[in-house]
């Protein structure tokens, strides 16, 4: 189990920076996700570590070893492609052989774990086929059987899962889990899917520009975003602008221009202090108006139903808010879950929401 | 079952069931049929008229005649010659275009864009005019040994008599003409590889030069397959160059020899048949190895060059330039020798004169074949455009049976030789209305518009791909009628494709050379590649007035290749690939 460490590492492609400055440590037998949307650098970023690209500065780890200057086909890091770059002039058996052979295994042995690579993956019935007789999640797990058997110490994946359809998908997110619990091998997995990240990683780094926003589990980026970037791009989020009011313990009060909101916090802030609130649609909780008075109370807001989305087993409601002192109004995304009771377009209603449902942003940290 | 066996009782119901899973109309039977009787009678019947000749005899098969090629000397060593004339120029060919079409592809250095449009310029001038040119300056008191004497590498009184090496100047002149085709295939091949392919064998730990050999070399061998067997059939067919060259004991020329005994010696079509097998060999090989490599991984994108700076980028540049000077040769030497009025013992012509091209409109023969030749070539056109937009159309917008079949037969002409195609044109319309004897024009026409057929049907077919059938379905439930949107969508939108596969036809039919020089037998129905010919054999300024035309030739083939890839842009290369 190696572990990957980057140590700010810069490339740049003519004027454009693809990586700027990343520093992260992935740790050995990790399943690491680096998710961020498509031309944020973050394939450039894997193509670095396969050595496919060398850096402008920074160092590049494996375990103990700086590969900077290693090329690709020393590292011992396999990538399996986007478009699965199977050999189209060779069969199955002869593609998973390929990295073997290059390993100048005896020729029993090379059989021995084509043979065993291609049932792990369940695809040993196809092994005297070439890729272009295979459908498209096949030739997924062949590519996959011909990274695995050569036993890389690193498993670089680039958005395995994107050229096959939702079905096949689900079905293969199960298997790399299944798989890669089975090995162990430090995996980075590139995706711009964050439902995929969520669902498979140990850990996520969220980049964008070049640059990474934030690192953590799927939980800490969900629950714990320290930028408004990150709390958009994870999930879906309500935000707000605000300023503190009042500090308390553990509690504090922010007034927005649409409401005053009671919530947690851990960290030290001021009164008067600048802040971004973010809350997720599926924290609110909406219900008809029943008293004029309710908004006077913190963490309730009274809107108007501007659109409902009908979503079977939930429902996604944008809801009008006007500003408490201005003519200003904003829409809010609720999101409700198995829904009773029926809105109609129009309706007042009242927003309520947890103190600790509420995820604070110093302003400073808002990168937007 | 029953429905089935009832059906083929009844003939009429059984026309109406295939009308029902395929749209047969009146106009697409009618298309169908003029294309299949115009390439059965002038394609497949000469052929089979061939064969039958060489193998039947009194209505019996007999393979005597064929031995008989096998047992007469001459016949023989003409087939050895040819045959290491073709391996010759295919390796010479190869050798150029792999490593070109390596640099161009893979490396990026100074002048790239500029030396690659050069290297189409060879493709402007049939290699037998190039070689009247390149006689000049090879000739013992031509350009070169004059050149070398002035530097003082040999002795003045002793020329060097490079024409005596007739077989290497033949090689020589074909691999310059050639090996930009060569060169356009296996660049194909090689840019189409993905470069997520090289990567992941990289990643599996494969280094460089395994990864040339495990991966890129038999992914490109469609490329140099296609290239090799083009190169081959070329240069095994070309009657022009060895003819200009004297380099007569070759299968070309003994089978132009034989024109006038056709009718009375079967051993000519014993030739033909020998030539017809080994052509269509290589082209099934060519083709069955394209296709067993399909890629199967989308491609993302190419192989990302290197860039070559300093010297090792300008030595790339300069040697390329070179190439394509020296490929370019020919074409100076005869635009040379059509200014020159002396040109012996010097470098370059004494004294200049445009007397030999102002003959271009006096000389009987000149005037008479410039007129033949725009004659033909037009209406040869026309033929072809009008096949080729209508067999377009029903293959890519009608469902119709046997389609692939269709195809086939449209691009067959590609693996059939123009010499072939000729002899059979000569022994099967013998005494005939259009015997070529008598009056050539119809079948000159008939050979340019079947032997271009695929190129103006490929041109065609290109742009009604394109145009997408939503279009046109758009342009219909927009009210318009089938008619109309074909006017007002479709051809608006297909209209370059067509402008450039009619001056490609055109153009290349303007310079078509086997068949011209076969079955053009009166003065009268010379076309210009005849008459360049003819001239080229008179002595005194006759190879004057040949180079004359051939400038001609080159003008109207230099100016069709840029209004083609003018109006396709990037996609004009795709026109010279196998």
């Amino acid at each position: 189990m190696v572990e990957v460490k980057l140590v700010n590492v810069t490339k740049r492609f003519g004027g454009i920076i693809a990586v700027d400055h990343v520093t992260m440590n992935i740790n050995g037998g990790e399943f690491f996700f680096v998710l961020g949307p498509s031309g944020c650098g973050k394939t450039t970023l894997l193509r670095l570590i396969a050595g496919f690209v060398t850096p402008d500065e920074g160092e590049i780890w494996l375990g103990n070893t700086i590969v900077n200057e290693i090329p690709a086909h020393k590292r011992n890091v396999v990538m399996v492609f986007q478009n699965y770059a199977l050999f189209p002039h060779m069969t199955v058996f002869e593609n998973v052989a390929y990295g073997l052979k290059m390993k100048r295994l005896s020729k029993s042995k090379i059989k021995e774990k084509v043979e065993q690579y291609l049932e792990l993956v369940k695809m040993r019935d196809v092994m005297w086929r070439y890729p272009a007789q295979l459908s498209g999640g096949q030739q997924q797990r062949v590519a996959l059987a011909r990274a695995l058997a050569v036993e890389p110490a690193v498993l670089l994946l680039d958005e395995p899962l994107s050229n096959l359809d939702a079905q096949l998908r689900k079905e293969m997110r199960q298997e790399l889990k299944r798989i890669h619990s089975q090995l162990r091998i430090t995996t980075i997995y590139v995706t711009h899917d964050q439902k995929e990240a969520l669902a498979m990683a140990d850990r996520i780094a969220v980049m964008r520009s070049g640059r990474i926003e934030q690192i953590g589990t799927p939980m800490e980026l969900y629950r714990k975003p320290t930028n408004r970037y990150v709390a958009e791009f994870i999930g879906d989020a309500n935000i707000f602008e605000g300023v503190i009011e009042k500090v308390g313990a553990g509690r504090m009060l922010v007034r927005t221009p649409f409401f005053v909101a009671e919530c947690n916090h851990e960290r030290e802030f001021k009164e008067g202090q600048k802040v971004t609130l973010a809350i997720r649609p599926a924290s609110l909780h909406v219900e008809r108006l029943q008293t004029k008075h309710e908004d006077t109370v913190p963490n309730k807001i009274i809107a108007s139903v501007y659109d409902v989305t009908y979503l079977g087993d939930e429902e996604m409601l944008e809801l009008c808010v006007r500003q408490k002192h201005g003519l200003k109004t904003t829409t809010i995304k609720a999101l409700r879950a198995n829904p009773h009771e029926q809105v109609a377009l129009g309706d007042e209603v009242v927003i309520g929401f947890d103190a600790s449902d509420v995820i604070i942003i110093p302003s400073d940290e808002t990168s937007v | 079952m029953m429905h089935r066996m009832s059906s083929s009782y009844h003939p009429t119901k059984l026309l109406s069931e295939l009308s029902r899973s395929y749209d047969i109309k009146a106009d697409v039977v009618i298309v169908t049929i003029a294309i299949c009787l115009f390439l059965g009678l002038f394609l497949i019947y000469p052929l089979l008229y061939s064969l039958r000749e060489a193998f039947i005899y009194n209505g019996k098969f007999t393979v005597e005649f064929f031995m008989l090629l096998f047992h007469n000397p001459t016949v023989f060593t003409c087939i050895l010659n040819s045959f290491k004339l073709a391996i010759a120029s295919t390796a010479l060919t190869m050798l150029i275009s792999l490593l070109l079409a390596w640099a161009m592809v893979r490396y990026r250095f100074p002048m790239q864009d500029f030396l690659s449009s050069l290297l189409l310029m060879p493709l402007i001038l049939p290699p037998f005019v190039g070689a009247i040119g390149i006689k000049q300056i090879l000739s013992r008191y031509g350009a070169l040994n004059s050149l070398l004497a002035n530097i003082g590498l040999i002795d003045r009184s002793q020329p060097i008599d490079w024409l005596g090496m007739g077989f290497w100047c033949v090689v020589v002149v074909q691999a310059l003409h050639l090996f930009p085709i060569a060169y356009l295939n296996i660049a194909a091949s090689l840019s189409s590889i993905d470069s997520s392919i090289e990567e992941a064998a990289q990643s599996l730990g494969a280094s460089p030069l395994r990864r040339f050999f495990t991966i890129t070399m038999p992914l490109m061998l469609p490329g140099v397959f296609a290239a090799c067997s083009l190169t081959f059939i070329f240069a095994f067919t070309d009657l022009g160059t060895p003819l200009i060259f004297l380099y007569t004991q070759v299968i070309p020329v003994r089978i132009f020899n034989m024109v006038e005994t056709a009718t009375t010696d079967p051993t000519g079509y014993a030739l033909i048949a020998l030539v017809l097998i080994i052509t269509s060999v290589l082209f099934a090989l060519s083709k069955r190895v394209s296709e067993r490599r399909q890629v199967a991984t989308v491609f993302v994108r190419a192989v990302a060059p290197k860039h070559l700076s300093g010297v090792s980028g300008l030595m790339v540049a300069f040697a390329i330039a070179l190439l394509c000077m020296v490929a370019l040769l020919p074409h100076i030497a005869v635009v040379l020798n059509s200014v020159a009025k002396r040109w012996v013992m010097s470098p370059v012509p004494d004294e200049l004169t445009f007397e030999h091209l102002l003959a271009l409109t006096r000389h009987p023969i000149t005037t008479v074949s410039i007129r033949n030749s725009f004659l033909y070539s037009l209406a040869s056109t026309a033929i072809d455009i009008a096949f080729g937009v209508t067999l377009a159309y029903v293959l890519t917008r009608r469902r119709i049976p046997f389609k692939s079949l269709l195809d086939v037969v449209v691009m067959m002409p590609l693996a059939i030789p123009g010499i072939v195609l000729a002899f059979g044109y000569v022994g099967c319309f013998f005494g005939t209305v259009l015997d070529p004897r008598v009056n050539a024009m119809p079948l000159l026409i008939i050979s340019y518009a079947v032997r271009r057929l695929p190129y103006a049907f490929r041109a065609c077919y290109a742009g009604f791909q394109q145009v997408s059938t939503t279009l046109e379905e758009a342009s219909m439930s927009l009210g318009a009628s089938p008619l109309r949107t074909t006017l007002k969508v479709t051809l608006p939108l297909i209209y370059p494709h067509l402008v450039t596969g009619a001056t490609l036809t055109f153009a290349f039919a303007m310079l078509e050379v086997s068949d011209s020089l076969i079955l053009a037998l009166n003065p009268s129905d010379f076309p210009i590649t005849k008459a360049i010919y003819v001239l080229s054999k008179r002595v005194g300024d006759g190879p004057r007035i040949a180079s004359a035309m051939g400038v001609l030739g080159m003008a109207i083939l230099a100016s069709s290749l840029v209004v083609a890839s003018r109006l396709l842009g990037r996609r004009f290369n795709e026109l010279f690939r196998a």
